[in-house]
């Protein structure tokens, strides 16, 4: 069965024709879902809730946008809402009044170790990435994380996102740039 | 290459490749100029962040994580006997068939047959059956 048939099958209470496409879409769903918590297990729960929400509100998907482009903006906007409720909690704004600096804190990787394939980030280091990627404004960590940690091209993220190919481009510059530079502070001069 | 040359080319990638002349003389510039090899140097660290996040795979139960709670949701669904039960039109015809039962036994309760009322008299009542001659001997006489 293909992917409108099993769809069709669904809407007309074959419950069970929506394990294939939970299935094929549970690597999209839980990448991008990693992208935002950095958490396997919440990412796990998170990609549940996003099937759950899918299967829910199937009979609201108009066929406009293709499966996974729809499939898409739900894990997006189920990490983001995940997101700003881990954000608000108070233990949260709490660690960060007492959240000590660490500025120029890193050694500046060597010219043989400069290579994603050769080099090994610590705990700390992962930390600090994830820190700064935190830090990105909304849109520009939707655009990071469907860039690079989905491989997308601009077109199908300026189709989710629904932006023109231009603000896709320059929110994954900007994204790259604030992550880049905040990151490099960290390095011992 | 200048700085901003650098960091444009360092931000840029991996969606614009550069040229092989051009890697070579970033090669040459990062060397030299630390701000910009501390902005590639964090560049990877975030390329390998991201590599490393993606070497984490999804439950390999997912499929059967996510049909189980559909089932479950579907268990608690309008259409589902659970719900069904709670539906106002069947609990109309239950509430009828309780007060039916309950008016049947009521009325039931309070029916109380009619009992023989009369007054027997005085004199007849301390009647002493035992010192009464038996009828079989007053035939014989």
């Amino acid at each position: 069965m293909n992917e409108n048939e099993l769809i069709t099958s669904v809407l007309n209470g074959n419950t069970n024709a929506f394990g294939p496409l939970v299935t094929r879409y549970q690597e999209l769903v839980f990448n991008t879902c990693m992208g935002f918590v950095h958490n396997a297990d919440e990412a796990n729960d998170l990609t549940q809730d996003v099937f759950i929400r899918a299967f829910e509100k199937l009979s609201q998907f108009n066929h406009q946008a293709s499966f996974s482009t729809w499939l898409y903006r739900i894990a997006i906007n189920t990490s983001l809402n995940a997101v700003r409720s881990k954000k608000s909690q108070l233990f949260q704004r709490m660690g960060s009044w007492f959240e000590t600096e660490n500025k120029a804190g890193f050694e500046m990787p060597s010219d043989q170790n400069l290579t994603p394939e050769s080099l090994m980030l610590t705990t700390e280091q992962s930390a600090l990435v994830q820190k700064e990627l935190d830090k990105l404004s909304e849109k520009q960590r939707v655009a990071f994380v469907l860039s690079r940690c989905e491989n997308l091209p601009q077109k199908e993220i300026a189709s989710i996102m629904q932006i023109s190919e231009g603000a896709v481009e320059s929110l994954i510059k900007r994204a790259k740039t604030n992550l880049a530079k905040n990151i490099s502070s960290y390095f011992k001069k | 290459m200048n700085c901003t040359e650098c960091q444009t080319k360092i931000t840029s990638y991996p969606e614009e490749k550069p040229s092989p002349e051009t890697l070579q003389s970033m090669k040459t510039h990062l060397q030299s100029c630390k701000n910009c090899r501390a902005l590639y140097a964090a560049s990877v660290w975030v390329d390998t962040f991201v590599t490393e996040e993606k070497r984490i795979k999804v439950n390999p139960f997912m499929t059967t994580r996510v049909m189980a709670q559909i089932e479950k949701q579907t268990a608690l669904s309008p259409n589902s006997g659970l719900v069904r039960l709670l539906n106002p039109q069947v609990l109309l015809v239950a509430a009828s068939i309780v007060l039916a039962l309950f008016l049947g036994v009521s009325a039931g309760s309070f029916y109380q047959p009619a009992t023989f009322t009369e007054q027997v008299p005085e004199e007849f009542q301390y009647l002493n059956d035992a010192g009464m001659e038996s009828l079989t001997y007053l035939i014989n006489e």
